[in-house]
């Protein structure tokens, strides 16, 4: 589904990402750790479309096409979903009002019908249902004075109305207390098929109890250093990170 | 005339359109009509069209544009090929309205719904009324310092409309005004109005000026409103303003307010290629509430000038105003927002806002508050913010699956709500929102 070689990105002229290689297949999910600053977030980013990143080398490819070479938009409607670390503020403009805009031309493009205000408003209230959300804070201004619990479940909950076939969660569990943590872990797990793929960039084995992954991969300085099974998630919790920036350090 | 001005045929224009107004409606030369345009005219002279070193019309150099190939010696008339079904061009036809139809500056009663017998409230026409309605009312609320268009609207007035509530009345239904311009010259388009709110009247008004399809003629309009709010009166003000590519105009619009009473004035400027408005407002007694709204997206290569003043006289007064402007390709905008706090006016409440939008690299914004206050018990604030469409917005709204046109739209509508949640008339709502979609390709 998702095949990342040898992928180098930048910011401001600064090598953030140095050659990252992720295979993703379809029904797996795979946990992404690593010390702050690593470019856990730059990666997403980068998959997501942000044009701030230049990407220098490599290639990214999703269901047989360039990535790389679609707007961040085709990348949604092709069935990329990023939840964002940092969900930001939209003031004026409800979660309800730009949705609608956003079902639709996904659907459009997946040939699907474009719903009426009725049937999208059906679908939302499913939805709702999975994440615990009220339909109030939907109509609130994005994110204008969410708890972080609200913010990150309004991220998933927007994941459930589009129906990604690769989801990138960006540390969705940080922050958030068990009942939060719970409910955003079975929202995820309730929109699981062996179609899909997620992507978990977390500090925390805490949510892979909850979201068990196929496989953990460190992101130290920019490169992908180990990948393993679900206990090096337990292994790094329970011995940090020393170990491995030694392990580079000596390569 | 003052010979150092560029261009002194503009001013030679203008006075042979006079001369044949004069000739062609009044042949009395001592009449109290004729004193009155005349004493307008040569104020006109002695101010002139501002050139770009009158420090009020610095960014708008009304000489420049006026040099260039108009023909100002041609006064509007023709009002008489425009036909009912004309009208449906235009908003807010469904309206349970009042409708006041002016075509190139002559009320058409034939088109316009007016009450009749109606103690609350009458309507008529300027020239109708007659010439004591000349003398007497009209000029009477001129508030802004001499002005060389107040002074030619005198001058050329030709018709209009005059709206009075009477007191105790509120007007369920709005008065809808349309200011229209054919096109059927190119030449010079005056129109004179006359708002008058009784003690503990209330009234929404909305005025569209805008141009038949396809107009592409260069016209100059100059219309002044005069607005009167008495005591403990409520006056809503929709200035609807969606003229052609070519159409030059100022709006004049001189208000005074009296004790208890509310006004809030909108500005929409939805077209027009060079547009210049004087807001000026007067709160003459105590515990008065005044509110400017304004909401200018342009494009192309458009000019708007948007200038008010609000002079605080007495205590307890509150003046709320808030401009955005969303600006795209080359298009130039300009702000100034003068408030005037005399010494007697304690307690004043000011505040002042204007926040742009630019799209384009090439939209230039200028924005100047002007605040004299020489109260000292009072609470004033001004803010001016310009700044482009947020990047990280548009691509939380893009990796969500929407189009940038869409994204853009979306943000630029939320920029707007503010002011658009004010307006009371959804219909009017909604035409906004679409104009104000179509800046963007
Ligand atoms: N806009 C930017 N300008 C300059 N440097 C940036 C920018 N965004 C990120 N960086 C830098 O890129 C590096 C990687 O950042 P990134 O956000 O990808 O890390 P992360 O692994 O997600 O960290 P965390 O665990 O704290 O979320 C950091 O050194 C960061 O300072
Ligand atoms: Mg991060």
């Amino acid at each position: 589904m998702l095949k990342i070689n040898n992928l180098h990105a930048s910011i401001e002229g600064k090598a953030i990402l140095k050659g990252i290689n992720l295979e993703v297949k379809p029904g797996e999910v795979h946990a992404i750790m690593g010390p702050n600053g690593s470019g856990k977030s730059t990666l997403a980013s980068v998959i997501a479309g942000r044009e701030e990143y230049e990407v220098t080398e490599g290639s990214v490819e999703f269901q047989g096409k360039d990535l790389l070479d679609m707007d961040p938009e085709e990348r949604a409607r092709e069935g990329v979903f990023l939840a964002f670390q940092y969900p930001i503020e939209i003031p004026g403009v409800s979660t309800t009002n730009f949705l609608k805009t956003a079902l639709n031309e996904v659907r459009k493009h997946r040939g699907q019908d474009t719903l009426d205000a009725v049937s999208f408003l059906k679908l939302m209230k499913e939805k709702m249902k999975l994440v615990e959300i009220d339909q109030s804070l939907l109509s609130r201004s994005l994110n204008e004075g969410f708890s972080g619990g609200e913010k990150k479940r309004n991220e998933i909950f927007q994941m459930a109305m589009l129906d990604p076939s690769l989801s990138v969660l960006d540390e969705t569990d940080s922050g958030l207390d068990i009942d939060a943590l719970r409910i955003v872990a079975n929202g995820v797990n309730m929109l699981k098929t062996p179609e899909k793929a997620t992507i978990v960039v977390t500090h925390y084995q805490r949510l892979l109890d909850y979201i068990v992954p196929d496989f953990v991969h460190v992101l130290y300085q920019g490169r992908i250093v180990k990948t393993g099974g679900k206990e090096l998630a337990l292994q790094l919790e329970e011995n940090g990170y020393d170990w491995i920036k030694e392990e580079v350090a000596n390569a | 005339m003052n010979k150092e001005l560029q261009n002194p045929e503009i001013e030679q224009d203008f006075k042979i359109a006079f001369d044949t107004l004069e000739k062609s409606i009044d042949a009395n030369e001592s009449s109290e009509l004729h004193l009155k345009r005349k004493a307008a005219f040569d104020a006109f002279l002695k101010l002139a069209i501002p050139h770009a070193k009158n420090e009020e019309y610095k960014y708008t150099n009304f000489r420049k544009a006026l040099a260039k190939d108009f023909s100002l010696q041609k006064l509007s008339s023709k009002s008489d090929k425009f036909e009912k079904s004309d009208l449906d061009q235009f908003p807010c036809q469904t309206f349970d309205a009042y409708k006041v139809v002016l075509v190139n500056g002559v009320l058409r009663t034939d088109l316009s719904s007016l009450p009749e017998n109606d103690n609350a409230i009458t309507i008529k026409g300027v020239k109708a009324s007659g010439e004591q309605v000349f003398s007497t009312l009209l000029d009477e609320n001129i508030i802004s310092e001499p002005d060389a268009f107040v002074a030619l609207n005198t001058a050329f007035l030709q018709d209009g409309v005059i709206v009075e509530v009477a007191k105790n009345q509120q007007i369920g239904k709005p008065v809808v005004i349309y200011r229209i311009n054919t096109g059927d010259f190119e030449g010079l388009l005056t129109t004179r109005s006359l708002v008058k709110l009784e003690e503990s009247a209330s009234l929404d008004v909305i005025e569209f000026t805008v141009n038949t399809k396809g107009n592409d003629r260069k016209t100059f309009q100059n219309h002044l409103t005069e607005v009167r709010v008495a005591a403990n009166a409520q006056l809503s003000y929709y200035k609807v303003q969606d003229e052609g590519e070519a159409s030059h105009l100022v709006d004049n619009t001189e208000v005074v307010q009296y004790r208890d009473s509310v006004a809030s004035i909108y500005t929409f400027t939805l077209g027009g290629k060079l547009v210049r408005n004087n807001l000026n407002i007067s709160l003459e007694e105590e515990h008065i509430q005044t509110n400017m709204y304004g909401l200018y997206p342009v494009k192309d290569k458009q000019h708007v000038d948007n200038h008010t003043t609000v002079d605080h006289k007495k205590a307890h007064c509150e003046s709320n105003e808030l401009y955005k402007g969303i600006m795209a390709d080359k298009a130039t905008a300009i702000f100034n927002g003068k408030i005037y706090v005399r010494p007697q006016a304690q307690k004043t409440n000011a505040f002042q806002s204007n926040n742009n939008i630019v799209l384009s690299d090439h939209a230039t914004i200028n924005t100047k508050p002007q605040l004299e206050i020489w109260a000292d018990d009072v609470k004033c604030s001004h803010g001016a913010t310009t700044s482009s469409v947020d990047p990280e917005q548009m691509f939380y709204l893009q990796a969500r699956g929407v189009g940038k046109s869409s994204a853009q739209r979306i943000l630029l509508r939320a920029f707007a709500a503010e002011i658009f949640e004010k307006v009371k008339f959804e219909e009017l709502r909604e035409y906004l929102g679409k104009k104000m979609d179509t800046l963007i390709g």
